[in-house]
């Protein structure tokens, strides 16, 4: 595969079959592939959009996309075979064009697979929880298996009862000398383990956690992370002991197939105990031996690269609604004509602030994870910024998923009641980002983590001010905002980092004024808390929005366009939290009437000639969309009459119930 | 109908099953059946409950709802065949046991079926739109087939192209004097009607509203309501020039059999338009008849009902969220305890005010639906307070939407992954309340009617009329001061009433000096747009906040009820101000410390003074388990037995290996 060139677009400006669609694009006063290039197309840029041109292109062209109804026509059991059968086939192409670079590869798995790719969580979390905890030799054995898709991998770690907190899972490995295995067993209902996605019918094995009893019952060593076999490789069985199924079904399909799992004196070798970090030896002795942060890092990564997956899932969202509303008419002006939804101003409320905030997320997601892998490179320096990570890490994922849901419900609603049709594309994404704030991490969970680090540097600067801060807590220890009105983007920035610098040194007082105990403190200040990690997740969006913007800075026709959205998503962002802005003495009331009522609404205005070039440049394949409402080419109410036909409901003249009423052969029960 | 049925609550005490459940119960301050008898009770009362319970008994005793899966285990025809089923099923027991009255029958046939009656629009506004749109013959002719179901019907007003703006709906009936008949089409893939509920495959025939051109095609005579068949009685096929079908399918299966139609010169004859208010004769002249703003009084009935709806829901997904907090422990304190996590002020601060704001929007719609009676009352009606009427409605069923629909995903987050779980049972009410935001007038589109009558009061103000105190615009016309320091409940209302005061003026102010400028009426209005989506705002919050203070006020005589409805309305009243803090600070009501330590001391004190009685006021809500349908929060509080039970039904789990693993393990052996 040629993975440097500059690849075409997916779609060119003559491919617009709407007229008013068409004008909009011609009123762009920037060149969007170069814009896109600009944005996302970089070779050391994460999005590789021209690599990802060709996987899409590549994926698309098979022709197994031609055989089937659009998922939400199909029934239970066919949904599943065939997202089974793309999986399975997606590996099997990706191997016959030798796509080997790892991220190449899940987007060709994702793209194939219509971004129901049955072994994803394999792929991205158990892959790399395999590579970073086990030792050398239980790599040698592993990985050749799980990349290979021989061993396929639950991830099982959640359990009925338990979720948040690990330390009270209660399924149990028993070291069992005699045999030199472990003895698995979920003693409990609420032990059962629950959730797990591809645990149900597909995955072969699980990797899971569970609590570790060495050498013997009386012994407790702490959670820790097995391999455990559940099915047969030959005929796909569950084994003996294992009980398997799918959980009451989900609203969203995409991810799929969550399983439970209960395990009944379930013996495992103890060699598939992942050893890197602590192992236990023939006779049952418990060694930790690694470092125990690698664990964390890998669950640092797993959050940056959701952040990922979120901001990409908002840009897609707002895509679909934007077109939409530049196709739609609705309402007629005094001359009796009717109104493009997207002139309405309270149309680009809801969708110029969403626009921009994806735009923010995107970016700083890119920078997160620019700073991630610089780290990568030098293990001490990884380690000691480690909780600066899993700070931002955790802080980002929380916003981008919740602050993501509802932006992506903004866009559901300016579609008015076509955006609830399951063919607009907008309620999967919405269902995706809901589902989101809660797995991985509960959002107020991963904000308190946040809140906790915050706490630590602001102590470490009230104590001693010449003590380093880590980068993004710099703003700690900065001049407070003093300026009357801000005047350039930077104001902004400082504007946020002066908030949250004093919600910290507040929170920080509160914390040592109580006479409760420490947890009692931050139990009850937690409300607080959780606002200080948004404030602070807030100024790292901000700068790096900032330093995208500047990176515009020698080519005017995009900076010009950074910047207003910039102003639009600071200004929609600080309006939402005026609150802490007047209290904490940095803006008047007045002021924000003004940001909000006056400077926004004119910031949509100048922004309207290229709002629908802005989402053009996210540069998404239609089949990535999968909308009625947000096709390239603006015919949605042709795209909605054609999906209607489709549905295999209007196959039947007579659905065969009425057959049955009228000859009277109802089942009178 | 049989009286003497057991009009006693559905659970006792006794029946709570988990420990931590118990305790709750048993720290309430209150006896919960007086709540619920004196906000939900008595015949007088639209909630009626002593007769809910009898109803909601009778239509659960029946066996038909032991014959299937949990709904979301259907596939798609199971699901339909059942939803006839048991749309038919129901409408038979409720001619047995001859429950006639309409509000009484719709309660019935709903509970029947899940919350699924197929023909709800049938009973609703099809055969409305009869009794008040159709000539006194036509009423002869049509309603007795219409209310013994023999034709079923649905409302077929929007199309693909057209929603919001009803004038602008293509479908026409053009008159053909020959054949005394009107010529029915859809000329435009645009005109297509679509999204009406139970027309993909359920009904026979539509009320569909046209574009009428009479005498002919040059003469366009504006929107009318024409009676129109569209399947063969006998067969159910669809007639000549009818193409009729299910949309794409929504997310929540919940209302259902959406369908779109398409009309190829389909002929009616004449006196199949509907002819109360407007006739044509037989040589094609057009004659309008009555007073078309009959009309818009069924129109307002249903949004007053839709506060209702919406309201019951959202009460629904709190009951749920507030009963799986009391069971499900997370997280540990020093002395190594889990947890319960409802005592997390996080998960108090989610719940809590979700749950005053429920009990506001009870109140509210009380106050509405009184005020709609004091309008509305059969066939005459106060034309001079209609337009209140529809801008205190419209902004309800707006209020009452946007806020449920977020309420409720606060719900769904309060449940953590589980309450993901269509068996959780907030799911679908989330779905059926973000749906409530965009049918039946859109939600941004409603609020603008809203701050149009506003603007119309406030500049035709004169403070000396006599205005009645229970308006909801009496505030308007009072000279009181807003209050300094907030004291007793009555300083937020009028806290709230000053601040809608303020804007409104201020904008009303803006609106005429941009006016005289050289900008039209219009762009000045769509240029104000957001700002006057805010004003409406403003003031619905004000008629929530009266009609939750007037509750309080009546709970005077218990005061054991009395206590905790005012900490609900302080909640409810804090938490309000607290998401519009900007306005009342920049409109110099309330300092910025004010409202912090409101926030921050006044809420979680409330908090804690509601603690022990956050059970006990899910509970007085009094949903029946079926019609929570959910595995969080059954009254026993059996939540993880009931998700095991749940997942174990899961027909995906009936394989030992799926079918598709059969047969790939099969090939990778045949390849061997």
């Amino acid at each position: 595969m040629d993975e440097s060139s500059v690849a075409k677009p997916h779609y060119e400006i003559n491919d617009t079959k709407n007229v008013h669609l068409l004008e909009e694009r011609q009123s762009a006063t920037f060149n969007v592939e170069k814009f896109t290039q600009f944005m996302f197309g970089q070779s050391d840029n994460y999005y590789e959009i021209n690599a990802r041109r060709e996987i899409i292109r590549l994926a698309l062209a098979h022709p197994i996309h031609q055989t089937h109804l659009p998922f939400e026509y199909l029934n239970a059991d066919e949904y599943y075979s065939l997202v089974i059968r793309k999986s399975l086939l997606a590996i099997e192409e990706a191997n016959r064009l030798k796509i080997t670079n790892d991220k190449h590869r899940q987007w060709f798995l994702h793209i194939f697979s219509s971004g129901r790719f049955a072994f994803y969580i394999h792929a991205v979390m158990c892959t790399y929880a395999i590579e970073t905890m086990s030792n050398e030799e239980q790599k040698r054995k592993f990985l050749p298996l799980v990349k290979s898709y021989r061993m396929t991998t639950a991830y099982t770690q959640t359990e009925l009862g338990h979720g948040t907190d690990l330390r009270r899972l209660e399924t149990e490995a028993i070291f069992d000398r005699e045999t030199d295995s472990f003895i698995f067993n979920t003693p409990t209902l609420t032990s059962t383990k629950f959730w797990p996605g591809a645990l149900a019918r597909s995955a072969n094995y699980a990797l899971l956690m569970a609590h570790l009893y060495t050498p013997d019952r009386n012994h407790p060593c702490g959670n820790q992370m097995f391999l455990v076999q559940l099915r047969d490789l030959d005929t796909h069985e569950l084994l003996p002991g294992v009980e398997a199924g799918a959980i009451s079904t989900r609203f969203n399909d995409c991810a799929g197939d969550n399983g439970y799992l209960r395990l009944t004196n379930v013996r495992v070798p103890r060699t598939n105990m992942l050893m890197k970090a602590a192992e236990v030896d023939r006779d049952g002795n418990f060694h930790r031996c690694g470092d125990a942060r690698v664990l964390y890092g890998a669950m640092v990564h797993m959050r940056i690269h959701l952040s990922y997956s979120f901001s990409v899932s908002l840009a897609q969202a707002i895509t679909i609604a934007m077109r939409y509303s530049a196709v739609r008419f609705q309402g007629s002006n005094p001359q009796g004509n009717e109104t493009r939804i997207l002139d309405y101003p309270l149309q680009q409320e809801k969708l110029v602030p969403c626009l921009a905030s994806a735009y923010a997320f995107l970016v700083t997601f890119l920078n997160l994870n620019n700073y991630f892998n610089d780290l990568k490179t030098n293990e001490t320096m990884f380690f000691r910024q480690l909780p600066e990570l899993h700070a931002l890490a955790s802080g980002l994922k929380a916003y981008t998923s919740s602050v993501g849901e509802r932006l992506t419900q903004n866009c559901r609603v300016s579609c008015g009641g076509h955006g609830f049709l399951f063919a607009s594309g907008i309620i999967g994404i919405r269902n995706f980002l809901d589902a989101s704030s809660s797995a991985e991490g509960d959002t107020v969970v991963l904000y308190q983590q946040t809140a906790r680090y915050i706490l630590k540097m602001i102590q470490r600067v009230e104590e001693d001010s010449e003590k380093g801060v880590d980068a993004s807590t710099t703003y700690l220890r900065a001049k407070l905002w003093s300026g009357k009105t801000m005047i350039n983007l930077d104001d902004y920035c400082h504007l946020f980092e002066s908030r949250a610098q004093l919600l910290a040194k507040e929170a920080l007082a509160q914390m040592f004024e109580s006479s409760l105990s420490p947890y009692a403190t931050f139990l009850k200040n937690s409300i607080q808390l959780v606002q200080l990690a948004k404030a602070h997740v807030e100024t790292y969006l901000m700068r790096s929005f900032l330093e995208q913007v500047n990176k515009a800075a020698h080519h005017l026709e995009f900076s010009v366009i950074l910047e207003q959205l910039f102003y639009v998503f600071a200004i929609h962002t600080l309006r939402n939290e005026s609150k802490d802005f007047i209290r904490l003495n940095l803006l008047t009331a007045e002021q924000i009437y003004e940001l909000e009522n006056r400077l926004l609404p004119d910031l949509y205005t100048r922004l309207r000639p290229n709002l629908v070039p802005l989402v053009d440049a996210f540069d998404f394949h239609d089949v990535e969309l999968d909308s009625c409402l947000g096709r390239y080419d603006g015919q949605a109410y042709e795209a909605l009459m054609e999906r209607a036909r489709l549905n295999p409901a209007n196959q039947q003249k007579v659905p065969p119930v009425w057959k049955a009423i009228k000859q009277g052969t109802l089942s009178k029960l | 109908m049989v009286e003497n049925q057991d009009q006693g609550p559905y659970y006792q005490i006794n029946d709570t099953k988990n420990p931590d459940l118990l305790h709750e119960r048993r720290s309430a301050t209150f006896d919960i059946e007086l709540l619920t008898q004196f906000m939900f009770g008595g015949p007088n009362s639209y909630f009626n409950i002593n007769k809910r319970r009898q109803l909601t008994r009778l239509a659960y005793a029946h066996p038909i709802h032991k014959t299937h899966l949990p709904l979301e285990y259907l596939d798609a025809d199971e699901f339909y065949a059942l939803l006839i089923r048991k749309s038919f099923v129901a409408i038979k027991e409720a001619e047995r046991l001859n429950i006639t009255d309409r509000k009484f029958l719709g309660w019935f046939l709903s509970v029947f079926t899940n919350g699924r009656f197929i023909f709800g629009l049938h009973t609703s506004m099809f055969l409305h739109t009869l009794e008040n749109m159709a000539s006194d013959e036509q009423q002869e002719k049509f309603l007795p087939l219409a209310r013994s179901f023999q034709i079923i019907g649905t409302y077929a007003q929007t199309e693909l192209g057209h929603g919001s703006n009803v004038q602008r709906l293509e479908t026409e009936a053009v008159f053909d004097s020959k054949t005394d008949t009107f010529v029915l089409n859809t000329p435009t893939l645009t005109a297509t009607k679509f999204w009406p509920g139970a027309l993909g495959r359920s009904t026979n025939y539509v009320l569909l509203m046209a574009q009428l051109y009479t005498p002919d095609r040059s003469h366009p005579c504006g929107l009318q309501m024409f009676f129109v068949q569209i399947r063969d009685l006998n067969t159910h096929e669809p007639l000549p020039g009818v193409e009729v079908g299910e949309i794409s399918t929504r997310f929540a299966h919940e209302v259902g059999d959406n369908g779109y139609l398409r009309l190829t010169n389909v002929r009616i004859p004449r006196n199949q338009m509907l002819m109360k208010l407007a006739y044509v004769d037989e040589q094609g002249t057009f004659h309008r008849l009555g007073d078309p703003r009959l009309l818009y009084g069924a129109m307002l009935a249903t949004r007053v009902n839709l506060c209702a709806f919406f309201s019951i829901l959202l009460a629904r997904a709190v009951t749920i969220a507030m009963r799986y907090s009391a069971v499900r422990r997370q997280g540990q304190n020093p002395d190594g305890k889990e947890t319960l996590i409802l005592d997390y002020p996080l998960q108090q601060e989610k719940l809590v005010p979700c749950l005053a704001a429920t009990y506001a929007f009870f109140y509210s719609f009380i106050k509405l639906e009184h005020f709609r009676a004091s309008i509305l009352d059969g066939d005459t009606i106060l034309f001079e307070l209609l337009p209140e009427l529809h801008a205190i409605s419209s902004g309800l069923k707006a209020y009452t939407s946007t806020h449920g629909e977020r309420w409720s995903q606060i719900c769904r987050v309060a449940c953590g992954g589980h309450g993901f779980l269509v068996a959780s049972g907030i799911k679908g009410i989330n779905n059926m309340l973000d749906a409530g935001c965009s049918y039946e007038g859109d939600n941004a589109v409603l609020y603008q009617q809203t701050a149009r009558f506003l603007l119309k009061v406030i500049q035709q103000l004169d403070e000396n009329t006599d205005t009645n105190p229970d308006s909801s615009i009496a505030f308007l016309y009072s000279n009181k001061v807003a209050p300094a320091t907030v004291v007793n409940l009555d300083d937020y209302c009028r806290l709230f009433e000053a601040r809608s005061e303020l804007l409104l003026k201020s904008m009303s102010t803006r609106l005429s000096e941009l006016s005289s400028s050289s900008s039209t009426p219009y762009s000045v209005f769509s240029k104000n747009s957001i700002e006057l989506v805010h004003v409406a705002k403003a003031y619905v919050e004000t008629f929530v906040l009266r009609a939750f203070y007037d509750g309080v006020r009546k709970a005077s005589e218990h005061k054991e009820l009395a206590v905790v409805f005012e900490q609900l309305f302080h909640v409810f009243a804090i938490d309000t101000l607290r998401n519009s803090a900007a306005d009342f600070i920049r409109l110099k009501l309330l300092t910025p410390d004010q409202i912090y330590h409101l926030e921050t001391y006044g809420l979680p004190d409330m908090y804690a003074r509601l603690r022990p009685n956050l059970i006990a006021l899910v509970d007085a809500f009094d949903f029946h388990d079926n019609e929570l349908n959910s595995c969080l929060g059954r009254y026993d509080g059996q939540a993880y037995e009931a998700l095991m039970e749940r997942a174990r039904l899961n027909p995906a789990n009936r394989y030992k290996v799926h079918p598709v693993w059969t047969s790939i393990k099969q090939n990778a052996k045949s390849k061997l």
